[in-house]
Protein backbone atom coordinates (compact mmCIF):
# COMPACT_ATOMS: atom_id res chain seq x y z
CA UNK A 1 0.00 0.00 0.00
CA UNK A 2 1.59 3.20 -1.02
CA UNK A 3 -1.30 5.92 0.51
CA UNK A 4 -3.41 3.98 2.84
CA UNK A 5 -2.74 2.82 6.42
CA UNK A 6 -5.33 1.08 9.52
CA UNK A 7 -5.75 1.79 12.76
CA UNK A 8 -4.20 -0.17 15.24
CA UNK A 9 -6.21 -1.90 17.34
CA UNK A 10 -5.77 -4.77 19.57
CA UNK A 11 -8.37 -7.01 18.39
CA UNK A 12 -6.36 -7.08 14.86
CA UNK A 13 -3.05 -6.58 16.58
CA UNK A 14 -0.71 -9.96 15.25
CA UNK A 15 -3.39 -9.78 11.72
CA UNK A 16 -1.57 -6.62 11.51
CA UNK A 17 1.75 -7.79 12.55
CA UNK A 18 1.73 -10.40 10.56
CA UNK A 19 1.07 -9.03 7.20
CA UNK A 20 3.78 -8.73 4.72
CA UNK A 21 5.08 -7.17 1.19
CA UNK A 22 1.18 -5.99 -0.90
CA UNK A 23 -0.85 -6.75 2.10
CA UNK A 24 0.95 -4.38 4.79
CA UNK A 25 -0.71 -0.78 5.26
CA UNK A 26 1.38 1.98 4.53
CA UNK A 27 1.32 2.79 8.02
CA UNK A 28 -0.82 2.42 10.93
CA UNK A 29 -2.32 4.35 13.77
CA UNK A 30 -2.83 4.59 17.53
CA UNK A 31 -4.54 6.48 19.56
CA UNK A 32 -1.81 7.39 22.28
CA UNK A 33 -3.93 7.19 25.40
CA UNK A 34 -4.05 3.97 24.43
CA UNK A 35 -0.99 2.78 24.47
CA UNK A 36 0.93 5.42 26.67
CA UNK A 37 2.97 3.92 29.48
CA UNK A 38 1.73 0.30 28.44
CA UNK A 39 4.55 -1.79 29.33
CA UNK A 40 4.44 -6.10 29.60
CA UNK A 41 2.33 -7.67 26.32
CA UNK A 42 1.13 -4.89 25.08
CA UNK A 43 4.29 -3.14 25.46
CA UNK A 44 5.97 -5.59 23.13
CA UNK A 45 3.26 -5.58 20.67
CA UNK A 46 3.88 -1.47 20.45
CA UNK A 47 7.69 -2.17 19.86
CA UNK A 48 7.45 -4.65 17.00
CA UNK A 49 4.75 -2.81 15.66
CA UNK A 50 6.89 1.00 15.87
CA UNK A 51 9.73 -1.24 14.35
CA UNK A 52 7.63 -2.66 11.35
CA UNK A 53 5.37 0.52 10.51
CA UNK A 54 5.67 4.21 10.10
CA UNK A 55 3.28 5.62 12.83
CA UNK A 56 0.44 8.45 13.03
CA UNK A 57 -1.53 9.44 15.95
CA UNK A 58 -5.17 10.40 16.83
CA UNK A 59 -5.63 11.19 20.25
CA UNK A 60 -9.19 10.89 22.44
CA UNK A 61 -8.49 13.54 25.31
CA UNK A 62 -6.74 16.39 24.51
CA UNK A 63 -10.42 18.35 24.01
CA UNK A 64 -9.24 21.20 22.64
CA UNK A 65 -12.61 22.58 22.47
CA UNK A 66 -13.02 22.06 26.38
CA UNK A 67 -14.04 25.15 29.19
CA UNK A 68 -11.88 23.47 31.13
CA UNK A 69 -7.78 24.38 31.04
CA UNK A 70 -5.52 22.11 29.34
CA UNK A 71 -4.15 19.23 30.47
CA UNK A 72 -0.66 19.41 30.32
CA UNK A 73 1.00 17.06 32.43
CA UNK A 74 -0.86 14.76 29.98
CA UNK A 75 0.49 16.68 27.24
CA UNK A 76 3.80 16.18 28.29
CA UNK A 77 3.28 12.19 28.33
CA UNK A 78 1.70 13.01 24.13
CA UNK A 79 4.79 14.82 23.61
CA UNK A 80 7.04 11.76 25.34
CA UNK A 81 5.13 9.57 23.20
CA UNK A 82 5.72 11.32 19.80
CA UNK A 83 9.42 11.38 20.39
CA UNK A 84 9.92 8.50 21.45
CA UNK A 85 8.29 6.56 18.00
CA UNK A 86 9.35 9.31 15.93
CA UNK A 87 5.54 10.36 14.96
CA UNK A 88 5.38 13.70 13.08
CA UNK A 89 1.46 13.53 12.63
CA UNK A 90 -0.57 13.81 15.58
CA UNK A 91 -3.95 14.40 15.15
CA UNK A 92 -7.05 15.45 17.33
CA UNK A 93 -10.91 15.98 17.33
CA UNK A 94 -12.92 19.34 16.97
CA UNK A 95 -14.58 18.93 19.87
CA UNK A 96 -14.58 18.38 24.22
CA UNK A 97 -14.63 15.73 25.92
CA UNK A 98 -14.06 16.91 29.62
CA UNK A 99 -16.49 19.42 31.30
CA UNK A 100 -16.30 20.68 34.74
CA UNK A 101 -13.42 19.01 35.40
CA UNK A 102 -14.78 15.01 34.77
CA UNK A 103 -13.28 13.05 31.46
CA UNK A 104 -16.79 12.14 29.42
CA UNK A 105 -14.12 10.01 26.49
CA UNK A 106 -17.21 10.99 24.04
CA UNK A 107 -16.85 14.14 21.45
CA UNK A 108 -19.02 16.24 22.63
CA UNK A 109 -19.86 19.12 19.57
CA UNK A 110 -18.67 22.55 20.20
CA UNK A 111 -21.36 25.80 19.63
CA UNK A 112 -19.91 27.00 16.07
CA UNK A 113 -19.32 30.88 17.77
CA UNK A 114 -16.67 33.59 17.28
CA UNK A 115 -15.54 33.26 21.34
CA UNK A 116 -15.30 29.45 20.79
CA UNK A 117 -13.18 30.09 17.66
CA UNK A 118 -10.42 32.62 19.48
CA UNK A 119 -10.58 30.00 22.41
CA UNK A 120 -9.69 26.81 20.29
CA UNK A 121 -7.16 28.92 18.03
CA UNK A 122 -5.08 29.67 21.31
CA UNK A 123 -4.95 26.43 22.46
CA UNK A 124 -4.39 25.15 19.19
CA UNK A 125 -1.50 28.02 19.50
CA UNK A 126 0.07 26.65 22.33
CA UNK A 127 -0.40 22.70 21.87
CA UNK A 128 1.60 23.05 18.96
CA UNK A 129 4.70 24.98 20.65
CA UNK A 130 4.85 22.75 22.97
CA UNK A 131 4.39 19.69 21.03
CA UNK A 132 6.81 21.29 18.52
CA UNK A 133 4.73 19.64 15.37
CA UNK A 134 1.82 20.76 14.03
CA UNK A 135 -1.80 19.66 15.23
CA UNK A 136 -4.16 18.23 12.77
CA UNK A 137 -7.70 18.99 13.64
CA UNK A 138 -10.68 16.61 12.26
CA UNK A 139 -13.92 17.78 11.84
CA UNK A 140 -16.03 15.28 13.99
CA UNK A 141 -19.39 13.79 13.44
CA UNK A 142 -22.40 15.64 15.60
CA UNK A 143 -25.56 14.57 16.16
CA UNK A 144 -27.21 18.13 17.01
CA UNK A 145 -25.71 21.22 16.55
CA UNK A 146 -25.44 23.57 19.62
CA UNK A 147 -26.84 27.07 20.05
CA UNK A 148 -24.61 27.59 16.47
CA UNK A 149 -24.29 31.35 15.59
CA UNK A 150 -22.11 30.41 11.79
CA UNK A 151 -22.29 27.49 9.84
CA UNK A 152 -20.31 24.06 10.13
CA UNK A 153 -17.55 25.04 7.22
CA UNK A 154 -17.33 28.37 8.63
CA UNK A 155 -16.51 27.25 11.99
CA UNK A 156 -13.71 24.75 11.10
CA UNK A 157 -12.07 27.25 8.51
CA UNK A 158 -11.62 29.97 11.05
CA UNK A 159 -10.12 27.83 13.71
CA UNK A 160 -7.90 25.95 10.90
CA UNK A 161 -6.66 29.52 8.79
CA UNK A 162 -5.93 31.67 12.03
CA UNK A 163 -3.99 28.48 14.33
CA UNK A 164 -1.69 27.54 11.47
CA UNK A 165 -3.23 24.14 12.21
CA UNK A 166 -3.43 21.29 9.49
CA UNK A 167 -6.76 19.56 8.88
CA UNK A 168 -7.76 16.11 9.43
CA UNK A 169 -10.53 15.69 6.84
CA UNK A 170 -12.53 12.79 7.38
CA UNK A 171 -14.25 12.00 4.31
CA UNK A 172 -16.95 9.68 6.35
CA UNK A 173 -17.97 12.45 8.80
CA UNK A 174 -18.64 14.98 6.28
CA UNK A 175 -21.38 12.06 4.74
CA UNK A 176 -22.46 11.64 8.10
CA UNK A 177 -23.18 15.35 9.02
CA UNK A 178 -24.45 16.15 5.51
CA UNK A 179 -27.20 13.25 6.03
CA UNK A 180 -27.80 13.91 9.65
CA UNK A 181 -27.92 17.94 9.36
CA UNK A 182 -29.28 18.22 5.68
CA UNK A 183 -26.55 19.70 3.39
CA UNK A 184 -24.85 19.20 0.78
CA UNK A 185 -21.22 17.24 1.24
CA UNK A 186 -19.55 18.42 -2.00
CA UNK A 187 -20.63 22.06 -1.30
CA UNK A 188 -19.25 21.22 2.33
CA UNK A 189 -15.73 20.43 1.73
CA UNK A 190 -14.98 22.48 -1.13
CA UNK A 191 -15.61 25.39 1.67
CA UNK A 192 -13.24 23.63 3.99
CA UNK A 193 -9.29 24.99 3.95
CA UNK A 194 -8.37 22.31 1.49
CA UNK A 195 -4.94 23.23 0.84
CA UNK A 196 -4.37 22.83 5.06
CA UNK A 197 -5.43 19.13 4.58
CA UNK A 198 -2.55 17.00 5.85
CA UNK A 199 -4.63 13.30 6.83
CA UNK A 200 -7.61 11.81 5.75
CA UNK A 201 -10.03 9.38 7.86
CA UNK A 202 -12.33 7.21 6.07
CA UNK A 203 -14.49 4.55 8.34
CA UNK A 204 -17.95 2.70 8.04
CA UNK A 205 -21.09 4.36 9.95
CA UNK A 206 -23.99 3.07 10.78
CA UNK A 207 -28.09 4.15 10.31
CA UNK A 208 -29.74 3.96 13.49
CA UNK A 209 -32.84 5.90 12.10
CA UNK A 210 -34.65 7.52 9.02
CA UNK A 211 -33.39 10.52 9.22
CA UNK A 212 -30.22 9.77 11.69
CA UNK A 213 -26.34 8.23 11.44
CA UNK A 214 -24.55 7.29 13.76
CA UNK A 215 -20.36 7.01 13.15
CA UNK A 216 -19.91 3.87 14.52
CA UNK A 217 -16.12 2.98 12.79
CA UNK A 218 -17.93 -0.42 12.98
CA UNK A 219 -18.75 -1.17 9.22
CA UNK A 220 -17.67 -1.21 6.01
CA UNK A 221 -17.53 1.89 4.08
CA UNK A 222 -20.54 2.31 1.79
CA UNK A 223 -20.29 3.56 -2.07
CA UNK A 224 -21.46 6.96 -1.53
CA UNK A 225 -18.92 7.55 0.97
CA UNK A 226 -16.29 6.47 -1.31
CA UNK A 227 -18.09 7.96 -4.26
CA UNK A 228 -17.48 11.42 -2.16
CA UNK A 229 -13.75 10.51 -1.07
CA UNK A 230 -13.02 10.04 -5.15
CA UNK A 231 -14.89 13.58 -5.83
CA UNK A 232 -12.52 15.07 -3.35
CA UNK A 233 -8.96 13.82 -3.84
CA UNK A 234 -8.20 15.38 -7.11
CA UNK A 235 -8.48 18.65 -4.83
CA UNK A 236 -5.75 17.53 -2.42
CA UNK A 237 -2.21 17.52 -2.26
CA UNK A 238 -0.99 13.61 -1.74
CA UNK A 239 -1.55 13.00 1.84
CA UNK A 240 -2.12 9.68 4.09
CA UNK A 241 -5.23 7.83 4.31
CA UNK A 242 -6.56 5.91 6.86
CA UNK A 243 -8.90 3.41 7.23
CA UNK A 244 -10.64 3.49 10.82
CA UNK A 245 -11.84 0.23 12.06
CA UNK A 246 -12.69 -0.41 15.87
CA UNK A 247 -14.88 -3.16 16.29
CA UNK A 248 -16.97 -5.71 14.45
CA UNK A 249 -13.86 -6.72 12.24
CA UNK A 250 -14.59 -8.89 9.85
CA UNK A 251 -11.37 -10.90 8.25
CA UNK A 252 -9.03 -8.81 7.27
CA UNK A 253 -9.22 -9.98 3.80
CA UNK A 254 -12.14 -7.97 3.62
CA UNK A 255 -10.01 -4.97 5.28
CA UNK A 256 -7.91 -5.94 3.08
CA UNK A 257 -9.83 -5.02 -0.04
CA UNK A 258 -10.64 -2.00 1.47
CA UNK A 259 -7.43 -0.95 2.18
CA UNK A 260 -6.72 -1.87 -2.08
CA UNK A 261 -9.53 0.03 -3.12
CA UNK A 262 -8.39 3.22 -1.08
CA UNK A 263 -5.36 3.13 -2.50
CA UNK A 264 -5.97 2.89 -5.65
CA UNK A 265 -8.93 5.75 -6.22
CA UNK A 266 -5.67 7.32 -4.31
CA UNK A 267 -3.27 6.01 -6.73
CA UNK A 268 -5.46 7.33 -9.51
CA UNK A 269 -6.60 10.42 -8.69
CA UNK A 270 -3.34 11.56 -7.24
CA UNK A 271 -1.04 10.37 -10.89
CA UNK A 272 -3.13 12.19 -12.85
CA UNK A 273 -3.45 15.40 -11.02
CA UNK A 274 0.45 14.76 -11.63
CA UNK A 275 0.04 14.39 -15.36
CA UNK A 276 -1.83 17.42 -15.71
CA UNK A 277 1.03 19.60 -13.97
CA UNK A 278 3.56 18.71 -16.11
CA UNK B 1 -11.89 34.05 26.27
CA UNK B 2 -15.20 31.55 26.07
CA UNK B 3 -18.08 34.10 27.10
CA UNK B 4 -20.19 33.25 30.12
CA UNK B 5 -22.92 31.80 27.53
CA UNK B 6 -21.06 29.46 25.70
CA UNK B 7 -19.62 27.94 28.22
CA UNK B 8 -22.66 27.08 30.52
CA UNK B 9 -23.78 25.80 27.35
CA UNK B 10 -21.03 23.42 26.90
CA UNK B 11 -21.45 22.57 30.56
CA UNK B 12 -25.14 21.80 30.27
CA UNK B 13 -24.36 19.66 27.42
CA UNK B 14 -22.06 17.65 29.49
CA UNK B 15 -23.99 17.90 32.59
CA UNK B 16 -27.16 16.50 30.68
CA UNK B 17 -24.80 13.53 28.95
CA UNK B 18 -23.91 12.59 33.47
CA UNK B 19 -27.42 12.81 34.29
CA UNK B 20 -30.20 12.29 31.58
CA UNK B 21 -32.16 15.27 32.88
CA UNK B 22 -32.71 17.37 30.24
CA UNK B 23 -33.30 20.94 30.31
CA UNK B 24 -33.21 23.58 27.39
CA UNK B 25 -29.58 23.23 25.31
CA UNK B 26 -29.63 26.19 23.23
CA UNK B 27 -30.26 25.39 19.59
CA UNK B 28 -29.85 21.54 20.28
CA UNK B 29 -32.22 18.96 18.57
CA UNK B 30 -33.53 17.63 22.15
CA UNK B 31 -34.83 14.26 20.39
CA UNK B 32 -30.55 13.83 19.42
CA UNK B 33 -29.27 14.53 22.61
CA UNK B 34 -30.22 11.05 24.10
CA UNK B 35 -27.56 9.63 21.36
CA UNK B 36 -24.61 11.48 23.03
CA UNK B 37 -25.64 10.01 26.88
CA UNK B 38 -26.11 6.69 25.43
CA UNK B 39 -22.50 6.43 23.29
CA UNK B 40 -20.88 8.31 27.38
CA UNK B 41 -22.50 5.18 29.26
CA UNK B 42 -21.81 2.47 26.68
CA UNK B 43 -18.01 3.97 27.05
CA UNK B 44 -17.47 3.93 30.52
CA UNK B 45 -19.22 1.13 30.93
CA UNK B 46 -17.56 -0.75 28.86
CA UNK B 47 -14.29 0.17 30.31
CA UNK B 48 -15.53 -0.75 33.42
CA UNK B 49 -16.47 -3.74 32.74
CA UNK B 50 -13.38 -5.31 31.01
CA UNK B 51 -11.60 -4.25 33.95
CA UNK B 52 -13.96 -6.26 36.15
CA UNK B 53 -15.73 -8.85 34.74
CA UNK B 54 -15.51 -10.99 37.73
CA UNK B 55 -17.18 -8.89 39.83
CA UNK B 56 -19.67 -8.50 37.26
CA UNK B 57 -20.68 -11.57 37.06
CA UNK B 58 -21.35 -11.19 40.66
CA UNK B 59 -23.76 -8.34 40.82
CA UNK B 60 -26.98 -8.85 38.47
CA UNK B 61 -27.86 -6.51 36.02
CA UNK B 62 -30.25 -4.03 37.69
CA UNK B 63 -27.72 -3.22 40.55
CA UNK B 64 -24.54 -3.12 37.75
CA UNK B 65 -26.44 -0.40 36.07
CA UNK B 66 -27.45 1.30 39.53
CA UNK B 67 -23.13 1.43 40.52
CA UNK B 68 -22.66 3.00 36.87
CA UNK B 69 -25.64 5.33 36.27
CA UNK B 70 -24.23 6.73 39.87
CA UNK B 71 -20.34 6.55 38.91
CA UNK B 72 -21.38 8.97 35.74
CA UNK B 73 -23.30 10.85 37.48
CA UNK B 74 -21.78 11.60 40.57
CA UNK B 75 -18.10 10.44 40.00
CA UNK B 76 -14.97 13.15 37.83
CA UNK B 77 -13.65 11.00 36.21
CA UNK B 78 -10.12 12.19 36.10
CA UNK B 79 -7.55 10.00 34.22
CA UNK B 80 -7.36 11.05 30.79
CA UNK B 81 -6.69 7.52 29.48
CA UNK B 82 -9.56 5.72 29.85
CA UNK B 83 -7.86 2.29 30.19
CA UNK B 84 -6.55 3.85 33.95
CA UNK B 85 -10.09 5.34 34.82
CA UNK B 86 -11.44 2.31 36.35
CA UNK B 87 -9.39 2.29 38.79
CA UNK B 88 -11.18 5.27 40.42
CA UNK B 89 -14.20 3.29 40.41
CA UNK B 90 -12.95 1.26 43.75
CA UNK B 91 -12.91 4.20 45.61
CA UNK B 92 -16.43 5.35 44.40
CA UNK B 93 -18.05 1.74 44.77
CA UNK B 94 -16.45 2.16 48.62
CA UNK B 95 -17.75 5.65 49.17
CA UNK B 96 -21.24 3.91 48.19
CA UNK B 97 -21.03 1.47 50.29
CA UNK B 98 -22.22 -0.99 47.54
CA UNK B 99 -20.94 -3.72 49.38
CA UNK B 100 -23.42 -3.77 52.23
CA UNK B 101 -26.22 -2.30 49.72
CA UNK B 102 -26.00 -5.65 47.34
CA UNK B 103 -24.73 -8.01 50.68
CA UNK B 104 -21.36 -8.25 48.55
CA UNK B 105 -19.57 -7.86 51.78
CA UNK B 106 -16.14 -9.00 49.25
CA UNK B 107 -17.03 -6.78 46.60
CA UNK B 108 -14.16 -4.46 47.45
CA UNK B 109 -11.59 -7.27 47.76
CA UNK B 110 -12.56 -8.34 43.95
CA UNK B 111 -12.55 -5.00 42.56
CA UNK B 112 -8.87 -4.51 43.99
CA UNK B 113 -7.66 -8.16 42.95
CA UNK B 114 -9.23 -7.52 39.33
CA UNK B 115 -8.08 -3.85 39.08
CA UNK B 116 -3.87 -4.86 40.40
CA UNK B 117 -3.92 -7.56 37.94
CA UNK B 118 -4.98 -4.60 35.07
CA UNK B 119 -2.46 -2.62 36.86
CA UNK B 120 0.49 -5.25 36.96
CA UNK B 121 -0.57 -6.76 33.64
CA UNK B 122 0.09 -3.10 31.94
CA UNK B 123 3.33 -1.60 34.16
CA UNK B 124 5.05 0.17 32.66
CA UNK B 125 8.27 -1.67 31.21
CA UNK B 126 11.33 0.18 33.22
CA UNK B 127 15.50 -1.25 33.48
CA UNK B 128 16.31 -3.64 36.22
CA UNK B 129 19.10 -2.71 37.92
CA UNK B 130 22.16 -4.78 37.65
CA UNK B 131 22.59 -8.19 39.50
CA UNK B 132 24.39 -11.10 40.48
CA UNK B 133 22.98 -14.45 40.56
CA UNK B 134 25.54 -16.02 43.01
CA UNK B 135 26.03 -14.71 46.82
CA UNK B 136 24.88 -14.80 49.89
CA UNK B 137 20.85 -14.19 49.27
CA UNK B 138 20.64 -13.44 53.41
CA UNK B 139 22.55 -10.77 54.03
CA UNK B 140 22.32 -9.07 50.83
CA UNK B 141 20.18 -6.54 49.60
CA UNK B 142 18.28 -8.27 46.49
CA UNK B 143 16.94 -7.29 43.51
CA UNK B 144 12.96 -7.64 43.06
CA UNK B 145 11.09 -7.68 39.56
CA UNK B 146 9.58 -4.15 39.24
CA UNK B 147 6.19 -6.26 38.17
CA UNK B 148 4.45 -7.49 41.50
CA UNK B 149 1.99 -6.08 43.73
CA UNK B 150 1.46 -7.05 47.11
CA UNK B 151 -2.39 -7.03 48.22
CA UNK B 152 -3.60 -7.73 51.73
CA UNK B 153 -7.46 -8.86 51.40
CA UNK B 154 -9.93 -9.63 53.86
CA UNK B 155 -11.53 -12.35 51.47
CA UNK B 156 -10.06 -15.45 49.78
CA UNK B 157 -10.61 -14.01 46.30
CA UNK B 158 -8.62 -16.27 44.93
CA UNK B 159 -11.02 -19.02 45.71
CA UNK B 160 -13.56 -17.30 44.75
CA UNK B 161 -16.10 -20.06 43.25
CA UNK B 162 -14.98 -22.73 45.40
CA UNK B 163 -15.13 -20.91 48.92
CA UNK B 164 -18.33 -20.06 51.08
CA UNK B 165 -16.38 -16.62 51.23
CA UNK B 166 -19.28 -15.16 54.27
CA UNK B 167 -17.66 -17.46 56.85
CA UNK B 168 -13.78 -17.47 55.12
CA UNK B 169 -13.22 -13.65 56.40
CA UNK B 170 -9.73 -13.13 57.72
CA UNK B 171 -6.50 -12.09 56.74
CA UNK B 172 -5.46 -13.52 52.92
CA UNK B 173 -2.23 -11.83 51.58
CA UNK B 174 -1.42 -12.22 47.56
CA UNK B 175 1.15 -10.91 45.35
CA UNK B 176 0.37 -10.67 42.14
CA UNK B 177 3.19 -10.77 39.25
CA UNK B 178 3.98 -10.62 35.55
CA UNK B 179 5.69 -13.58 33.90
CA UNK B 180 8.13 -12.66 31.19
CA UNK B 181 5.64 -13.28 28.60
CA UNK B 182 3.48 -10.95 30.03
CA UNK B 183 1.08 -12.97 31.69
CA UNK B 184 -0.35 -12.40 35.02
CA UNK B 185 -0.35 -14.77 38.02
CA UNK B 186 -0.74 -14.54 41.97
CA UNK B 187 1.04 -16.34 44.54
CA UNK B 188 -0.65 -16.28 48.13
CA UNK B 189 1.33 -15.52 50.73
CA UNK B 190 1.15 -15.22 54.99
CA UNK B 191 1.48 -12.73 56.91
CA UNK B 192 5.38 -12.87 57.63
CA UNK B 193 6.34 -14.08 54.13
CA UNK B 194 4.24 -10.73 53.25
CA UNK B 195 5.93 -8.55 55.48
CA UNK B 196 9.25 -10.22 54.49
CA UNK B 197 8.52 -8.86 50.89
CA UNK B 198 7.43 -5.86 51.79
CA UNK B 199 10.39 -4.85 53.83
CA UNK B 200 12.86 -5.80 51.64
CA UNK B 201 11.21 -3.70 48.90
CA UNK B 202 10.42 -1.00 50.31
CA UNK B 203 13.60 -0.24 52.75
CA UNK B 204 15.43 -2.18 50.55
CA UNK B 205 17.25 -4.32 53.29
CA UNK B 206 18.27 -7.92 53.81
CA UNK B 207 16.40 -10.74 54.60
CA UNK B 208 18.57 -10.76 57.55
CA UNK B 209 17.44 -7.22 58.65
CA UNK B 210 13.81 -7.77 57.22
CA UNK B 211 13.26 -10.84 59.94
CA UNK B 212 14.82 -9.27 62.64
CA UNK B 213 12.31 -7.91 64.87
CA UNK B 214 10.66 -11.86 64.94
CA UNK B 215 13.93 -13.70 65.84
CA UNK B 216 16.19 -11.32 67.92
CA UNK B 217 14.66 -13.18 70.96
CA UNK B 218 14.48 -17.15 69.68
CA UNK B 219 16.99 -19.50 70.81
CA UNK B 220 19.94 -20.39 67.80
CA UNK B 221 18.22 -23.21 66.92
CA UNK B 222 15.02 -22.04 66.50
CA UNK B 223 16.43 -18.62 64.91
CA UNK B 224 18.51 -20.68 62.52
CA UNK B 225 15.64 -22.67 61.15
CA UNK B 226 13.64 -19.37 60.51
CA UNK B 227 16.27 -17.93 58.80
CA UNK B 228 16.77 -21.32 56.54
CA UNK B 229 13.04 -21.07 55.90
CA UNK B 230 12.84 -17.50 54.70
CA UNK B 231 15.87 -18.39 52.94
CA UNK B 232 13.79 -20.85 50.94
CA UNK B 233 10.89 -18.23 50.34
CA UNK B 234 13.37 -16.25 48.91
CA UNK B 235 14.91 -18.99 46.63
CA UNK B 236 10.72 -19.91 45.68
CA UNK B 237 10.59 -16.38 44.28
CA UNK B 238 13.46 -16.39 42.30
CA UNK B 239 12.50 -19.37 40.58
CA UNK B 240 9.10 -17.40 39.77
CA UNK B 241 11.86 -14.73 38.72
CA UNK B 242 10.08 -11.95 40.72
CA UNK B 243 13.43 -12.16 42.47
CA UNK B 244 16.26 -11.38 40.34
CA UNK B 245 19.09 -11.63 41.85
CA UNK B 246 21.38 -10.15 44.08
CA UNK B 247 22.66 -6.15 43.76
CA UNK B 248 25.85 -5.66 42.75
CA UNK B 249 27.03 -2.85 45.51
Amino acid sequence: MKYTGLGFRRDIADEILNLSGDEQPAFVEFAPENWIDLGGYWGKKLKEVSEKYSITTHGLSLSIGSPDPLNWEFIKQVKSFLDEHSISIYSEHLSYSQSQNAHLYDLLPIPFREDAIKHIVQRIKEVQDFLGRPLAIENVSYYTPVAAEMTEHEFISAIVNESGCNMLLDVNNVYVNSFNHNYDAKEFISHLPLDKVAYIHMAGHEQVEEDLIIDTHGQAIIEKVFDLFEWTLPQLKEVPILLERDFNFPEMSEIQLELKRLDAIAEKSWTKKLSHAY
Amino acid sequence: MLTKDTEEIQHSLADYCKSGELKEIQGAKSDRLHNYRRLIYNIIDDAIESAYPIAKSFINDSHWREMIDAFILEHKCQHPQIMRMPGEFIDFVESKEYAVKFNLPFLSDLLQFEWVEVIVHTMKDVAIPAFNLKGDYSASQLVFSPYFELLQLEYPIHQLRKTDLDSAKGNYFMLVYRQENGTVQYLELNQLTYFIVAQMTEENCSLIDAIEPFVKDLDDETKNNFTLNAQQFLINLQELDIVKGIQLS
